[in-house]
C-alpha cells in the first residue's frame, strides 16, 4: 500500500468551498454521494492516486478520466455527457467518525474499490495505516509474501500491540481480501514469471504493463472503471 | 432437435434485448452446431429457471405465458434450421400463419420424446403420492379400476414434466416396461400355486415355462439396476431386482434396499437418493435421441464427489440430447466446456445479461476460463465471483500471523537464535498455526 500525496488538488473550487467552513471552524454541509462536488473530489483524488484504489492498488480508474483536463479553469469536473452509472471507484472516509460534523474533509478522503468501501464500512481504524499520513512509511510497517500474494507486518516489528494494530488494519482495508490478493497474484505472477524468463527486464517496470497481460483471466471487478 | 438461439426483445422478466448464441465456437470440432449441453449460472434472480421455463415453453405450446412475447427461437431440427416465434405466449409460425406454429410435429417424433424436465423440486409431488400408506393386497393392483385410476390420463404424449401435478401419470409411462414385467410374474406365481394345488406334474411343467420366460426376457429392473447401482452403491444402497408381492407397493415404484439386504421403504429414502433415481431412471428408460433434457439445480442433495461426476452420468445416460442444467454449484461447473456455460448478471438497470468468458472474436483459442482446468476454489473466485476465499473473518488474521512467525524464524536463523527459548515457542505456535490453515510446510510455506 502506497504513501499517497494528497496535496494537488485540482477541485480548487471544492477546496475553497471546505475551506470558507474551516476558517470560520464550522461544521460541513452534510455529506452526499450526490452533492455536485462528489465527482469533484473523487475524480482530484483519483488524479493523486493515479486512479489506483488508495488501500488494495486495484487499477479503479482509468487515466483519460481523472488527468488534469478533466477539470475547467475554475477547478470544477467537467460532467460528460453520457456518464455511466455504478462505477467501481467509491469515495471512502477514512475515519467514518469524522463524517457528521466533518463529511467534505479532503484529508480524510480516499477514492477506493467500492467493495472494499462495503466491507470497511465504519468500522474503527487506526491511522497508523493511513496512505496519506506524514509518518506512513510502508516499508517500516508492511511485508509482502509473494508465495502467497499477502501483505502482513513486518517481522523487525516485535512490539505485539503495535504488531495487533497493523494486523487490524490490514484486514480492515481488504488488502489481502480474496480477490484483491487473487488479482494481485495474477498481475505479479505474470511479471516475476517473464522476468526470470529474461523477458522482461527490470528497467521496464516504471512503464505502464500492457492491460492484455493481466486480462488473461476474467477481471475481478464486475463494473467498469470509473 | 437442439436450440441454437435464443434473442429474447422482451421484456420478459429479467431480459430484454437479449440474445444466447448457443452453438459450438469457431476453431472447435463441432463448430457451428447446437451445443450439446448448456449451463446457466448466475446469482439468485438472474433468471436461470426462467430460462428453462422459455427452453420448455419453446417445444411445449401449453407451457408458455403471456409474458413471453417478442421472442424468437432458433432450432436444428434434422438437418434444417426451425424459426420459432412466441408472442404474447402464442406460437407464431411467420412463414406459414394459417398453419399451426407447434414445432412438435408427429413424424419426426414418431418413436422419441421431445422434452424432460426436472423442476428443482423433484421430489414434492412424489413425496406426497407415494408416502401415502398403500399396503393393499397386490392382486387388487391388478383389477381393471385400478389400472384404470393409475393410467396415462392427463399424461401428454413427448413431453415428460416432472413439475406437473399428474406426476404420477407421468412415472406410469417411464416405468411401463417395469410394471407390466411384474405383473406378468405376479400372474405366473399365482398360476403356480395354482398348478402345484391340482398336480405335482401340472406344477412343474408351468414351472419350466416360467423358467423359459425369464430366461427369453431379460428384467427390465436388472437393466436399470446395472445403470443405477454403480451411483447408488456409494450410498449403500443398491435396485432391489427380487420381488416378494407382499403388497401393492411391490408393483408401484422401484424398490431399494441396503448393500446388506435390508429393504428401504419409500418413506426412508435420503433426498440424495431420491435425486439420483427421480432422475436418472427417466433418462435410462425413456427415449431421449431427440429430446431437449431440462435439469434445475441437478446438485440438489448431493454430496460434491457424486456432483463431480453427475452431469457425466446424465449425459451418457442420453448422448445425443441436448441438455440445460441451471446451478449454484462449482462441482457441476467444472463437467462443462467454456462455450457451454452462460454466466448470467444483473446490469445497472436491473436487467440481465450475459457475461462473456472470452475476448474477441468467439473463438476457442479466445477463451481466457476453463472450469475444466480450475481447481474447486477457482471456479469459486473465478467463475462465479466470490471475493473470499474462505472464512475471511478469521482466515486473513491467521495467514498474516503465520506469515509474520515464518520470518521471524528465518531472522532468527540468520542471527543464529533459533536454538533459543523464543525459537523453539516461535516454531511450535508457526507449527500449529499452519496446520490448520492446511500448509504443507514446504520450502514456500
Amino acid at each position: 500500500m502506497k504513501k499517497i500525496d494528497k496535496r494537488e488538488i485540482l477541485a480548487t473550487e471544492y477546496k475553497a468551498w471546505i475551506d470558507g467552513y474551516d476558517e470560520k471552524n464550522e461544521d460541513h454541509p452534510k455529506y452526499d454521494s450526490s452533492h455536485k462536488y462528489y465527482k469533484d473530489v473523487l475524480v482530484s483524488l483519483l488524479y493523486c492516486q493515479r486512479g489506483l484504489c488508495a488501500y488494495t492498488e486495484i487499477l479503479i480508474a482509468d487515466e483519460e478520466r481523472y488527468a488534469f483536463n478533466n477539470f475547467n479553469t475554475d477547478g470544477r469536473y467537467i460532467k460528460r455527457g453520457k456518464e455511466v452509472s455504478g462505477f467501481a471507484a467509491q469515495l471512502d472516509h477514512f475515519d467514518s467518525t469524522l463524517k457528521s460534523a466533518k463529511g467534505w474533509l479532503w484529508d480524510n478522503f480516499f477514492a477506493v474499490l467500492d467493495k472494499i468501501n462495503v466491507q470497511k464500512t465504519n468500522k474503527p481504524v487506526d491511522d497508523i495505516l493511513k496512505p496519506d499520513s506524514p509518518e506512513y512509511d510502508p516499508y517500516k510497517l508492511l511485508a509482502y509474501d509473494k508465495d502467497h500474494h499477502a501483505f502482513y507486518p513486518n517481522p523487525d516489528i516485535e512490539d505485539e500491540e503495535l504488531f495487533g494494530r497493523i494486523n487490524r488494519m490490514i484486514d480492515l482495508l481488504g488488502l489481502n481480501y480474496g480477490t484483491i490478493k487473487a488479482q494481485r497474484k495474477r498481475y505479479l505472477s505474470l511479471i516475476l514469471n517473464r522476468l526470470s524468463l529474461g523477458m522482461l527486464a527490470y528497467r521496464e517496470l516504471g512503464r505502464p504493463i500492457s492491460l492484455n497481460w493481466i486480462r488473461i483471466s476474467k477481471p475481478v471487478r464486475d463494473r467498469p472503471m470509473f | 432437435m437442439k436450440i441454437k438461439w435464443i434473442e429474447i426483445r422482451g421484456p420478459y422478466y429479467q431480459f430484454r434485448n437479449f440474445t444466447l448464441e448457443l452453438t459450438y465456437p469457431k476453431g472447435h470440432e463441432k463448430e457451428g452446431k447446437p451445443l450439446d449441453k448448456v449451463c446457466f449460472i448466475g446469482q439468485s434472480g438472474t433468471g436461470k429457471t426462467n430460462l428453462l421455463n422459455l427452453c420448455k415453453a419453446s417445444v411445449t405450446p401449453g407451457h408458455t405465458n403471456a409474458g413471453m412475447k417478442h421472442i424468437i427461437v432458433t432450432f436444428h431440427k434434422g438437418n434444417k434450421e426451425v424459426v420459432l416465434t412466441i408472442e404474447n405466449g402464442k406460437h407464431v409460425n411467420m412463414e406459414y400463419p394459417d398453419r399451426s406454429a407447434s414445432i412438435l410435429n408427429s413424424v419426426y417424433y414418431s418413436n422419441t420424446n421431445a422434452l424432460i424436465y426436472f423442476p428443482a423440486e423433484i421430489n414434492t409431488n412424489l413425496n406426497q403420492i407415494l408416502q401415502e400408506e398403500t399396503l393393499g393386497n397386490p392382486m387388487d393392483y391388478l383389477k381393471p379400476e385400478s389400472a384404470e385410476k393409475s393410467g396415462e390420463k392427463g399424461f401428454e404424449d413427448k413431453i415428460f414434466d416432472f413439475e406437473k401435478q399428474n406426476v404420477l401419470a407421468v412415472w406410469e409411462v417411464v416405468l411401463k416396461d417395469i410394471k407390466t414385467y411384474k405383473e406378468e410374474e405376479l400372474k405366473y406365481s399365482q398360476r403356480l400355486a395354482k398348478a402345484f394345488v391340482k398336480s405335482i406334474e401340472e406344477g412343474e411343467r408351468l414351472l419350466e415355462e416360467f423358467k423359459k420366460w425369464k430366461e427369453e426376457r431379460p428384467s427390465p429392473i436388472e437393466e436399470l439396476a446395472e445403470k443405477l447401482n454403480p451411483l447408488l452403491n456409494r450410498f449403500n444402497l443398491e435396485i432391489n431386482t427380487d420381488f416378494e408381492f407382499n403388497s401393492s407397493e411391490d408393483l408401484k415404484f422401484i424398490k431399494i434396499k441396503t448393500l446388506n439386504g435390508t429393504d428401504v421403504p419409500y418413506k426412508g429414502w435420503s433426498t440424495g437418493t431420491k435425486q439420483v433415481i427421480l432422475t436418472a431412471t427417466p433418462l435410462f428408460k425413456l427415449n431421449t435421441e431427440k429430446a431437449l433434457i431440462l435439469i434445475d439445480e441437478p446438485e440438489r442433495s448431493l454430496y460434491p464427489d457424486i456432483q463431480t461426476e453427475i452431469v457425466t452420468y446424465y449425459t451418457d445416460l442420453a448422448p445425443q440430447a441436448q441438455f440445460f442444467f441451471a446451478t449454484h454449484s462449482p462441482m457441476i461447473a467444472s463437467s462443462f466446456e467454456p462455450w457451454e456455460i452462460v454466466e448470467l448478471k444483473f446490469e445497472a438497470g436491473g436487467y440481465v445479461y450475459q457475461e462473456k468468458h472470452y475476448e474477441g472474436e468467439n473463438c476457442v483459442d479466445n477463451y481466457f476460463i476453463d472450469p475444466r482446468y480450475l481447481r474447486w476454489d477457482s471456479i469459486l473466485m473465478n467463475l462465479f465471483d466470490l471475493g473470499i476465499e474462505g472464512n475471511e473473518a478469521f482466515r486473513n488474521s491467521a495467514l498474516t500471523q503465520a506469515l509474520y512467525l515464518r520470518e521471524t524464524l528465518k531472522k532468527l536463523r540468520t542471527q543464529d537464535k533459533i536454538e533459543t527459548e523464543k525459537g523453539k515457542k516461535t516454531l511450535e505456535k508457526f507449527e500449529k498455526l499452519a496446520k490448520k490453515l492446511g500448509w504443507t510446510l514446504d520450502e514456500k510455506n
